[in-house]
């Protein structure tokens, strides 16, 4: 570990800071996680406002961001196939005259939403298994473990394949009560919703996993010992010791895992099980136009390197909050 | 200083002399563009099976290139019974059976001449059980060959079911069909593979393997020396096959490679590695463009139909006015024209241009689908008159319209679903229209007559291409509510009213017409009564029954290098390309 300037630093100068803030000036220090950051940020922005939807100021003023020019269902037939630079379309257009800009910009709130959807999920359910997992007895411990490594049998990709495929002709078929409500939503996202439950419902386990054993070894600490001394309840001991304690690692390894997510929702599209069209998806938007790469190579390039982009910045951010929240990592590479 | 002289007059008198050594073969290097499922003239189904088949064995009769009109091949003439019931061949006596050596790609010629017997072999191996051959059923036509063709091979009677079938031959050279109706497109189902002459000692011999190289015996123009599979196949010129003297091609060798990938074999075919290939959709404007390629590029009709089929039973398709609406919202030119390029023609019907009794570009069909230089309605007018019938039947812009609409896993299919969905979601801006993809198996199963309804898909994508050109193999064998495929789902109990012929009448009684005019227009002998038949069959079909939307007619988009002069059959006949040997040296150096 490479010893830090704090240290020669003068000990008047020397204020306590909180592990946020800790965190935060670690993560500032990373041009690489920054830039990812900012266009993470730059990607949500896009994302929220896509559309040409009003949105209400304070003192009656309305703004109408307009990011995507068209919608990205418009189709030209007499306008397909234009290069970039082409008036009224900056990125040129599609083989149905589709506004690449537009497709992109909309693909960019697919691929977002799956990530953060999936992330949360993944996160939320992961950490409540792990924890409940890790602080219970370990008999309980043990039987939720066991149902974990069995998870882990199954082939992830497969499962989720097999998931979509089934839900695929659930919807065909048509069902009442609440299926039938899951497939009103679904229909009413394009095709999204699906995808966020089959790629929710098992990436948990990996999470789960690493929360537990962050818990086994929180849990034999000095400080909880105090806590369980003082009279502390369980319940405070979970969500004041041991939650603050695990959350940093957590949050870092969701983040690393995001860009699978993207990478997933782009593979399903592509291989017709994602999102349905013309809900554009940028897997969706290259399997359509990939066999073309040598006469308009503009139309799979843009969707690629939005998604190449992408996940690029998520693992940057990644990697930077993993330097900043997990000091027993830090003085890896970026240093 | 003096020998080094001579090496270079060695060299270079050699290097004149290399064409005319090297080159005493004429090699056409062509791509089959997928490893051919079998070689076996009984089991084939698919069109690189039938390219093969078409070089090695010849049928009682050939379909000219100009129009498919039956004309002699194996059998020189024939005589057609008053009721066009006996059909009676009379074969040449000069086709010998040969066999190729592997090795040396030898090629000799058997003691035994082609007869009658060996058709006769031929059409009972295809309709026997045990063969299990998907496409028994064209037979059927000829007397007894259901009962066989379904019959258990354990059953006492099966040898008989058997010596019922309605062939027999007569003598050697005579070979006699029964018919169990009229049909004078017989004629044609007798160029078919299916009845083409099968080596019985041979098949006998090997079992399955008989058509292995070195195994096989043939009797067509080429036969197979090499049949490497998944990878490339080698066919050689028979000499003895009789008339060479009397087709212009000079063909010894084919060369067939099995790339799958389009844009590969164009590749291929730009590297000068391949006389003649496909054009990928992506490509077609470049190839267009191109001062060099647009020169080689051929555009032909196929005899082939892109259409959407409707579920009839499944709400909210089940009413003919919804399904007309959805076909005349579709802008076929434009479709054609933009998204597809292959000079494909707008379809208004099911058949093509090329089949007999065929009524495609009719005005009287369906005219929403055609331009108004055809007589039809052009697209403004049609998709005027769609958003009124869809308001009419209770979904004003499409509200409330909730559609499925499925194909088979392929980007040329992605793209022309995804333009018509584009055109439907304009004409009815407020409808839900959905695209699922399957891949080709699954696919045909979900669109099976037979899946559970609510499984099926509202609006289904499938082509059709010809066996035999007759509107029978098209709207009877595919549609009739009784006796064909009919994935729609007919019925002659469908209660939606609807008016013909300025009366009255319902969808089931339509139904029922259309069944008994392609009944019989089997049985009818008179061509033009038989197209009457065929064209009112076609109207209730696509317009007043609309049980399909016909998209386009298919075309032919090849490239074709300048040496290489080729000819249009169906399928390749390649005894008859001719390709200058100089000018392909000349241009790959």
């Amino acid at each position: 570990m490479v010893r830090r300037k704090e240290h020669k630093a003068k000990p008047r100068e020397y204020r306590s800071r909180g592990p946020i803030r800790d965190a935060f000036r670690q993560l500032i220090k990373n041009k690489a996680a920054v830039g990812g950051g900012l266009f993470v940020i730059a990607m949500i922005i896009v994302a929220i406002f896509a559309d040409n939807s009003i949105i209400a100021l304070p003192f009656g003023l309305e703004v109408k961001p307009l990011i995507a020019i068209h919608h990205y269902a418009k189709t030209s037939f007499r306008n397909r196939d234009k290069p970039p630079g082409t008036p009224g379309h900056p990125l040129g257009t599609d083989y149905l005259g589709r506004d690449l800009w537009s497709r992109t910009v909309y693909g960019t709130r697919v691929s977002l939403s799956v990530a953060f959807v999936a992330a949360t999920v993944s996160l939320v359910v992961g950490l409540t298994y792990g924890v409940i997992s890790g602080f219970s007895s370990p008999v309980v411990d043990n039987i939720m473990m066991r149902f974990v490594d069995f998870l882990y049998g199954f082939p992830l990709l497969i499962f989720i394949i097999l998931l979509q495929a089934y839900f695929k002709a659930v919807s065909r078929a048509g069902a009442t009560g609440f299926m039938g409500l899951l497939i009103q939503i679904d229909r009413a996202m394009g095709g999204l919703f699906f995808v966020f439950i089959a790629l929710g419902l098992l990436n948990w386990i990996g999470m789960a996993r690493l929360a537990r054993g962050q818990t086994l070894s929180v849990k034999q600490k000095e400080y909880i010992e105090a806590a369980r001394a003082l009279g502390a309840s369980n319940l405070r001991i979970v969500f004041r010791h041991i939650l603050p304690n695990i959350i940093g690692p957590c949050i870092v390894q969701e983040t690393l895992a995001i860009p699978g997510y993207i990478l997933t929702e782009a593979f399903l599209s592509f291989i017709g099980l994602g999102v349905t069209p013309p809900t554009p998806s940028w897997g969706l938007m290259i399997s359509d136009t990939y066999q073309a790469i040598r006469v308009y190579p503009w139309e799979c390039l843009v969707p690629g390197a939005a998604l190449t982009l992408t996940t690029l910045a998520f693992n940057f951010l990644g990697d930077g909050l993993r330097d900043a929240l997990d000091p027993r990592l830090r003085g890896s590479l970026n240093y | 200083m003096r020998s080094w002289r001579i090496f270079v007059v060695l060299m270079v008198v050699g290097l004149f002399l290399w064409p005319v050594l090297g080159q005493d073969k004429v090699v056409l290097r062509a791509n089959l563009g997928t490893e051919p499922p079998t070689a076996d003239p009984a089991l084939a189904t698919d069109t690189t099976s039938v390219t093969i088949i078409e070089q090695m064995f010849l049928g009682l009769t050939d379909l000219a290139e100009e129009d498919m009109s039956p004309i002699p091949e194996l059998a020189t003439s024939w005589e057609i019974s008053e009721d066009a019931t006996e059909f009676i061949f009379h074969l040449r006596k000069d086709i010998h059976w040969v066999h190729c050596d592997p090795e040396t790609g030898e090629v000799t010629q058997l003691d035994r001449v082609v007869n009658a017997h060996d058709v006769v072999y031929g059409v009972l191996r295809t309709l026997d059980p045990r063969t299990a051959s998907d496409y028994a059923y064209v037979l059927y036509i000829i007397k007894g060959a259901y009962d066989f063709n379904t019959a258990d091979p354990e059953a006492e009677n099966f040898e008989e079911l058997k010596a019922a079938v309605g062939v027999e031959a007569v003598d050697d050279w005579t070979v006699k069909f029964t018919l169990r109706t009229p049909a004078v497109y017989f004629l044609q189902i007798a160029s078919m593979w299916v009845a083409r002459p099968q080596p019985q000692w041979v098949i006998e011999e090997y079992g399955e393997k008989w058509t292995e190289p070195g195994n096989i015996v043939t009797n067509g123009p080429y036969c197979m020396k090499e049949w490497v599979h998944e990878d490339h196949m080698v066919m050689v010129k028979n000499p003895y096959w009789p008339d060479w003297d009397k087709v212009e091609g000079n063909i010894d060798e084919i060369y067939f490679t099995m790339v799958q990938e389009e844009s590969t074999e164009f590749a291929m075919y730009l590297n000068n590695e391949l006389d003649y290939s496909r054009v990928p959709l992506p490509e077609m404007d470049h190839v267009k463009s191109d001062p060099v390629l647009s020169q080689q590029l051929t555009i032909r009709p196929f005899p082939c139909t892109y259409y959407y089929g409707f579920t009839t039973t499944k709400p909210p398709v089940d009413d003919p006015r919804v399904r007309r609406a959805l076909s005349m919202a579709i802008d076929r030119v434009t479709l054609v024209e933009e998204v597809t390029k292959g000079g494909q023609i707008p379809a208004n019907t099911f058949a093509p241009g090329m089949i007999f009794g065929n009524a495609a570009g009719d005005p009287d069909i369906a005219p929403w689908a055609l331009p108004e230089d055809m007589g039809g309605w052009g697209y403004e007018r049609a998709v005027e008159e769609a958003r009124r019938l869809m308001a009419e039947a209770g979904y004003p812009e499409g509200e409330g319209l909730e559609l499925l609409l499925m194909h088979n896993v392929s980007e040329a299919h992605a793209r022309i679903a995804q333009a018509i969905q584009a055109m439907w979601l304009e004409a009815f801006p407020k409808a839900n229209i959905r695209i699922e993809t399957q891949e080709w198996k699954v696919y045909l199963k979900t669109i099976a007559k037979d899946t559970p309804i609510e499984n099926v898909p509202h609006i289904w994508r499938l082509g059709w291409c010809q066996d035999y050109p007759d509107e029978n193999n098209w709207v009877h064998e595919v549609f009739n509510p009784v006796e064909g495929a009919n994935r729609p789902r007919l019925s002659m109990d469908d209660p939606h009213p609807v008016i013909y012929n300025g009366e009255e009448t319902t969808i089931g009684a339509l139904v029922k017409r259309f069944s008994d005019l392609t009944l019989r227009a089997q049985m009818e002998q008179d061509p033009e009564v038989r197209k009457a038949l065929y064209k009112e069959a076609e109207k209730l079909l696509c317009d007043d029954i609309c049980a399909i939307a016909p998209i386009y007619y298919y075309t032919q988009v090849t490239l074709t290098k300048p040496w290489l002069t080729r000819h249009w059959h169906d399928t390749p006949h390649y005894e008859t390309w001719f390709i200058d040997v100089a000018a392909r040296e000349a241009a790959t150096g």
